[in-house]
């Protein structure tokens, strides 16, 4: 178990460390650089640039310059954002709660929601009504992602003024005066246009997979010892059903990152995703640097999440403690 | 409305199951307190769907017809909604399923299952929790509460099924309802649990309505017998008159068999020498020996996991052979003896087609989308014995011999029934001509029909030449089709002789148990019946001594057998080549 756990950590290390050199180099081999852009070659003459270079060890070997990097990262040291111009831990602090919120809110409703659906739909299969929220599903699945943010852009925020079309909070809104309303406002959008094709996703594998369980014969000996169908769906059914949800739920908390990054994008969200992007844009070696470590650090953790939750699904997979 | 005494009266009872044919088509019968009913019938002749019209869970899209009356202890549940059903269904009548396997939720504490049981009928959390421990010790777990906490994949089919019997008797049914209980289980299992049941039943008054498609197991725990066929009861009598006219009916079909022709000393086809097979640590076959002559046939029995399927896939070289020597005879084509041991590559190929398996399951893992024509003529193709259209004739052929027409043979096998998948199964296996036939657990699952036409095939094919090696649960049926049986324990050869000897009055003890679990239809005989205490033990670390030492029933067993290994030895006359292994030989015979 011990040694189990051991390899574990050592893996999530290594992968970690493969994609934070990978794109530390691949960055670097793109044009340009923090002191020359090809949109931004005004800021600095070709003197200064150089100066500049070589004061941040850019004119250095590639492997040197990530040993040097893996080297102040041991020191807690994450390094200099040169395009919002202040440290990069600075501005991972910012924008990583905005982005933390937009998904974990996205994700949970997405969930919930999706496997409470997808078992009722998948349990009354034959039912009017569980076929129409099949249909639901569907639609929501062949519209592409980006388009589904910008229907909710145009409709219920810039047409009909329900909502925000962007930001975190409204500036201008005394401080303790429905605050937390006012977050709830700005966040539902953003949530809804990231929530809905996952959610859409986990409702269909759930549903499928509480079909194939409902006429198991430990369901059938469930009702026969008496226990209402409401139980035997939630305590039997829903839990041996699970498992395609939860694998897939381990794939969402990897790479729901990059749906943000378009959401944050429609939505002006002052999230991770917008920085990454700015980032790459100006070449801020550093500051990519820092948000890929990031994103691979969560990629880890969701993974084990996830394998954890399946443990707990599905005792056969433990161990014989 | 009924007459008080009735738990349960059924009148006219109809299912609809889509189609015009009734599943089920006016049954009526009525069960009083505490009696012991059986109900056998082919499989397809409505018996599930009587236990489950009994308990109001028809399958989807199943219903009663509108003359269906169904009354338990006086209610009229044909009228009951889903709230009334559900009272009744656990508190007033249950039901055990046939298989353990599959009836227990996977994800869910053993404990927390029984007690549901008592919760769904408003007993409190903690108090059921008590009386699932109560009840879980009454089944057999020695320890109640380590049961408790187990899932269902920690524990064997045994005790599984033993974990649902609590679960239905938890709250002492009128009625309980057992749908071929032991079915899936070893026979020595067999015989733990239906004692069990039968102990609970008396215990608290309930009536049994023990489902079966063997006529002997029900006739001998049960007084009355109701025989289906085709969703109608054609008999409804005293168990004992059941089984003796089915016996009369059985004994006209045996006098038309032709005698068995009895085999020369010829030299043997399969000569297998102190094979061993370990997987890993594991030896799952230690030091068996056998020797089979064209035309002969051998039985082997012995209780899942001891080490049956290893000897028949290591006679075919299919996983190696640690120790001793394998050796096939001259062949009928003038082949060479060969030595199948040291055979590779192309030569095992080739002498493959000599020896051939039947595998356990064997018509479950055929390719559902393919053809039952196809996937006989498939062997021929491989083998290079025909092509094409000549392979597909010959194919057509061997499945009509086999009872499966043209129509039959030009269906996918997802679309034929277990028998008659078996059967495909077996027609493949022949179709390349081989000189053994290995099958393993060939009757396994196939109702009483089928068991017929399956002896009925192998023993023509032995008559011809073949030589068989059966393995089987199925004692009589091994009877039928071998003259020599040999039983197995924890990979050791620990009897072997005559069938009629082995299979009816065998020497040693473990032996003798594995014999006096077959049903016979009289009920006296399960006051004679040996019931061994626990399960096989693990392989892994065989008990020292005698392996069968810690669940031995032998009044005598001593030191020396926790110590020492009994060899096989001959018992007298030595003519009758009877061998077994115990220290306390001889014993006087048990029936
Ligand atoms: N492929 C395998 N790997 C490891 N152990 C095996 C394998 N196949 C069988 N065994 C073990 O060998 C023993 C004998 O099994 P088997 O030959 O299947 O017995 P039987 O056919 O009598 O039920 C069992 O304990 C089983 O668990
Ligand atoms: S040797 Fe001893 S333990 Fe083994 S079967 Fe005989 S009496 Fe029982
Ligand atoms: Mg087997």
């Amino acid at each position: 178990m011990r040694g189990a756990f051991l390899r574990r950590v050592g893996e999530a290390a290594l992968l970690v460390g493969f994609v934070v050199a990978t794109c530390f180099v691949l960055i670097r081999l793109a044009p340009g650089d923090p002191f020359y852009g090809p949109l931004d070659s005004a800021t600095w003459s070709a003197e200064q640039a150089a100066v500049q270079r070589a004061q941040f060890g850019y004119d250095r070997p590639i492997p040197e310059q990530f040993l040097r990097y893996v080297w102040r990262l041991a020191q807690g040291d994450l390094g200099w954002s040169h395009a919002r111009g202040q440290p990069v831990a600075e501005a991972l602090a910012t924008a990583l709660p905005a982005t933390a919120l937009l998904i974990t809110s996205a994700l949970t409703l997405a969930f919930l929601l999706g496997i409470a659906l997808g078992a009722w739909q998948g349990w009354r299969r034959e039912s009017r009504l569980a076929r129409l929220t099949d249909l639901a599903s569907l639609t929501v699945l062949s519209i592409p992602e980006f388009l589904l943010a910008l229907l909710l852009l145009i409709g219920p925020a810039t047409a009909w003024g329900w909502f925000p079309t962007g930001g975190l909070r409204d500036p201008y809104l005394p401080a303790n005066a429905g605050v937390l309303l006012d977050r709830l406002r700005h966040l539902a959008l953003p949530t809804l246009a990231l929530a809905l094709p996952i959610m859409a996703v986990v409702m269909r594998l759930q549903a499928g997979a509480t079909t194939a369980v409902r006429d198991a014969e430990f369901i059938r000996a469930a009702r026969a010892r008496g226990l209402p169908d409401r139980v035997v769906l939630r305590v039997h059914a829903l839990r041996n059903s699970l498992i395609p949800a939860l694998t897939y739920a381990g794939v969402q908390l990897s790479t729901a990152l990059g749906g943000a990054v378009i959401v944050e994008g429609i939505f002006s969200w002052p999230g991770m995703g917008r920085l990454v992007v700015e980032g790459v844009g100006r070449r801020d070696y550093p500051l990519v640097a820092g948000a890929v470590l990031i994103a691979a650090i969560c990629t880890v953790l969701g993974t084990l999440l996830a394998d954890l939750a399946l443990l707990w699904a599905d005792p056969r997979r433990r161990r014989p403690s | 409305m009924t007459e008080p005494t009735a738990v349960l009266d059924v009148r006219t009872l109809g299912v609809r199951r889509g189609g015009l044919a009734l599943a089920l088509d006016g049954v009526s019968f009525r069960v009083d307190r505490g009696e012991r009913i059986g109900v056998v019938g082919h499989s397809g002749a409505g018996k599930s769907t009587l236990a489950g019209a009994l308990l109001g869970l028809l399958p989807r899209g199943a219903q009663l017809t509108p003359q269906s009356e169904l009354y338990l202890g006086g209610d009229a549940m044909h009228r009951a909604d889903a709230r009334r059903w559900r009272a009744a269904r656990g508190a007033r009548i249950g039901l055990v399923m046939q298989e353990p396997m599959l009836a227990l939720d996977p994800a869910m504490r053993i404990g927390a299952q029984v007690a549901e049981a008592a919760t769904a009928h408003g007993v409190a959390r903690d108090d059921a929790d008590a009386r699932a421990i109560d009840m879980l010790a009454k089944v057999g777990f020695g320890d109640p509460r380590a049961a408790a906490r187990a899932y269902a994949h920690e524990l064997s089919g045994g005790m599984r099924q033993r974990a649902l019997i609590a679960a239905a008797m938890l709250m002492r049914p009128a009625v309980l309802v057992a749908d071929e209980p032991t079915t899936a289980l070893d026979p020595t299992i067999q015989a733990q649990v239906l004692d069990l049941l039968d102990a609970l039943r008396a215990e608290s008054g309930t009536a049994l309505l023990l489902i079966s498609h063997d006529l002997a197991l029900v006739s001998e725990r049960c007084d009355r017998v109701l025989r289906l066929e085709q969703g109608r009861l054609v008999e409804d009598d005293a168990a004992a008159t059941v089984l003796a006219r089915h016996r009369i009916a059985e004994y006209r079909h045996a006098e038309t068999a032709p005698p068995r022709p009895s085999p020369e000393a010829a030299p043997p086809v399969l000569d297998a020498r102190d094979i061993t097979v370990r997987y890993g640590r594991v030896e799952a076959v230690r030091g068996v020996s056998l020797a089979l002559r064209a035309g002969e046939a051998l039985g082997v029995v012995g209780e899942s996991g001891s080490g049956k399927s290893s000897l028949a896939h290591a006679l075919l070289r299919l996983v190696p052979i640690a120790e001793g020597t394998l050796r096939l005879g001259a062949g009928r084509e003038g082949a060479e003896p060969i030595d199948l041991g040291r055979l590779h590559g192309e030569a095992l190929r080739r002498a493959r087609r000599r020896i051939q398996l039947i595998p356990q399951d064997a018509g479950a893992s055929l390719t559902p989308h393919c053809t039952a024509e196809s996937l006989v003529a498939e062997g021929l193709e491989v083998h290079g014995l025909a092509r094409g259209a000549e392979a597909l004739r010959r194919a057509r052929a061997l499945l009509d011999e086999l009872g499966i027409d043209a129509a039959l043979a030009a269906r996918r096998a997802r679309q034929l029934s277990t028998g008659e998948r078996q059967r495909v199964a077996i027609a493949r296996a022949l179709a390349v001509g081989p000189e053994i036939l290995v099958c393993d657990e060939p009757l396994a699952a196939v109702d009483e029909a089928t068991r017929e036409r399956i002896i009925a095939v192998l023993e023509t094919q032995r008559r011809g030449g073949l030589a068989l090696v059966v393995i089987s649960h199925d004692l009589p049926a091994v009877e039928r089709l071998a003259p020599r049986a040999m039983v197995m324990y924890l990979g050791r050869v620990v009897e072997q002789g005559a069938s009629a000897t082995v299979l009816r009055a065998p020497a040693m003890p473990y032996a003798q148990a594995l014999v006096s679990a077959v049903p016979t239809g009289d009920p006296a005989a399960t006051r004679r019946r040996i019931v061994l205490q626990g399960e096989i033990p693990a392989p892994a670390s065989p008990p020292p001594g005698c392996a069968f030492h810690p669940r031995c029933p032998h009044p005598q067993k001593d030191e020396r057998c926790t110590s020492e290994r009994p060899s096989l030895v001959p018992i007298p006359p030595l003519e009758s080549e009877h061998h077994a292994a115990c220290w306390k030989l001889p014993l006087p015979p048990s029936r």
